[in-house]
């Protein structure tokens, strides 16, 4: 075996992939940003851009078996379904539209990514990193067979890291202080054990009705809701939310980044699914806002149109950064709960709209 | 760069029936939430 025989293989393309590769896992370290996934993909990225490196093959492997046929998304979205309370959404269903109206931005990003000459599979796979939910971004790209599924996992999971920042903006730029100080009652509805335990189930079934595409994420998210929800499976709910959760999180990360090597990753396409993703965030709470002024115009209890930003699937932060927003324009309005309720109902639509566009695209292919 | 003002139209059809798509189910989700609230709801004493 030549020792630093590969040197000569070395270029400047790998070198700045160690360079995204470091930047990704300093957020995760420093600045705390969804550490989950981008430290493996950042510790993956290097791995995978060293000369002749003896990890791609292993990762691949394991690519082939957990991402390619898209099983690790889809068990990482049991341990997400477990970790869900729903009891906000249950309490008040209508913020179940802002869920809706908050996923504007994957169509918005699905016509602007048609229009730049995107192919429809791709163009479809980068509209859904609008979805904010890495599972979904991730089962969408794969069934459409999109190239880029690197590029949008990235985008997908570094865009829900800073929410914080792209949401505040986006809300200030489109409602007027009086909007977000308008105060909103909170009363606590009882909902039934029951209920809990069937809004899972009728909730898959319905969405399988109408999108059959949709039923494995949508039914892998309401299984694991059914498992905290039923009361009699304490352990494997935990064991979904922790162990479950945490074993596939570490391994789609470095997995995923197998499909990082300089050569596929470092072409002009990557730098546009960057700002497509950027466009599609922007995009999910300005129609989740506009659709909250829209219900103002006819409402007589106005609503804090700033919910209707939280109906992104970013969840729980996006529910949090909306609900400090309004403290911040009044300290004695808290809008937590609603906003709360509308981020589930995020978590919902974004699957919905996953399986609508691989219902609506894939014959179109 | 050239724009793909064909594909944009035909993406437009895409929007449309996706988000009236979403909005038609989680309209139908919101009914069966109301019915499941009102059929389940502890009967409270008089």
């Amino acid at each position: 075996m030549e020792i630093l025989g590969s040197l000569e293989e070395l270029n400047v393309r790998m070198v700045v992939m160690w360079v995204i590769g470091a930047v990704m896992i300093d957020l995760a370290i420093r600045r705390e940003m969804e550490p989950t996934l981008l430290l493996p993909m950042g510790f993956g990225c290097i791995l995978c851009n060293l000369p002749n490196s003896g990890a791609v093959e292993v990762l691949e492997t394991l690519f082939q078996a957990g991402v390619a046929n898209e099983l690790f998304p889809l068990l990482l979205f049991i341990g997400i379904g477990a970790m869900i309370d729903f009891g906000p959404l249950l309490a008040d269903p209508k913020l179940l539209l802002f869920g809706a109206a908050a996923q504007f931005g994957i169509f918005f990003t699905l016509s602007m990514a048609s229009l730049l000459g995107f192919e429809l599979r791709d163009a479809a796979s980068i509209a859904i990193i609008g979805a904010a939910d890495g599972p979904t971004s991730i089962f969408v790209a794969n069934v459409l067979g999109s190239r880029y599924t690197a590029a949008i996992i990235v985008a997908a999971y570094s865009y829900m890291a800073l929410v914080p920042i792209v949401q505040p903006f986006c809300i200030r730029l489109v409602t007027t202080k009086k909007e977000r100080m308008i105060r909103m009652e909170y009363t606590p509805g009882q909902i039934s054990r029951t209920t809990r335990i069937l809004f899972p189930i009728v909730v898959t079934m319905i969405a399988g009705l109408v999108a059959p595409d949709s039923v494995a994420l949508v039914g892998f998210l309401m299984f694991g809701n059914l498992l905290r929800e039923c009361g009699v499976l304490r352990t494997l709910s935990e064991a979904a939310q922790n162990i479950l959760a945490n074993l596939i999180s570490l391994l789609l990360g470095l997995t995923v980044a197998v499909r990082m090597q300089a050569e596929s990753f470092l072409v002009p396409q990557t730098l546009m699914i960057l700002a497509l993703g950027l466009v599609a965030f922007m995009f999910d709470t300005f129609g989740g806002v506009f659709f909250g002024k829209l219900i103002n115009l006819f409402a007589k209890r106005k609503i804090n149109p700033m919910i209707g930003a939280a109906g992104i699937s970013a969840f729980p932060m996006s529910s949090r950064v909306i609900a400090k927003m309004a403290k911040d324009e009044d300290p004695y309005n808290f809008i937590l709960m609603q906003a709360a309720g509308a981020n589930v109902a995020g978590q919902v639509a974004s699957v919905i709209a996953g399986g609508l566009i691989l219902a609506l695209v894939g014959p179109m292919l | 760069m050239r724009l793909q003002v064909e594909a944009f139209l035909t993406s437009l059809q895409l929007m449309a029936k996706g988000m009236l798509g979403i909005f038609a189910v989680m309209l139908v989700i919101m009914g069966v939430i109301a019915l499941l609230n009102r059929f389940t709801a502890e009967k409270k004493n008089s």
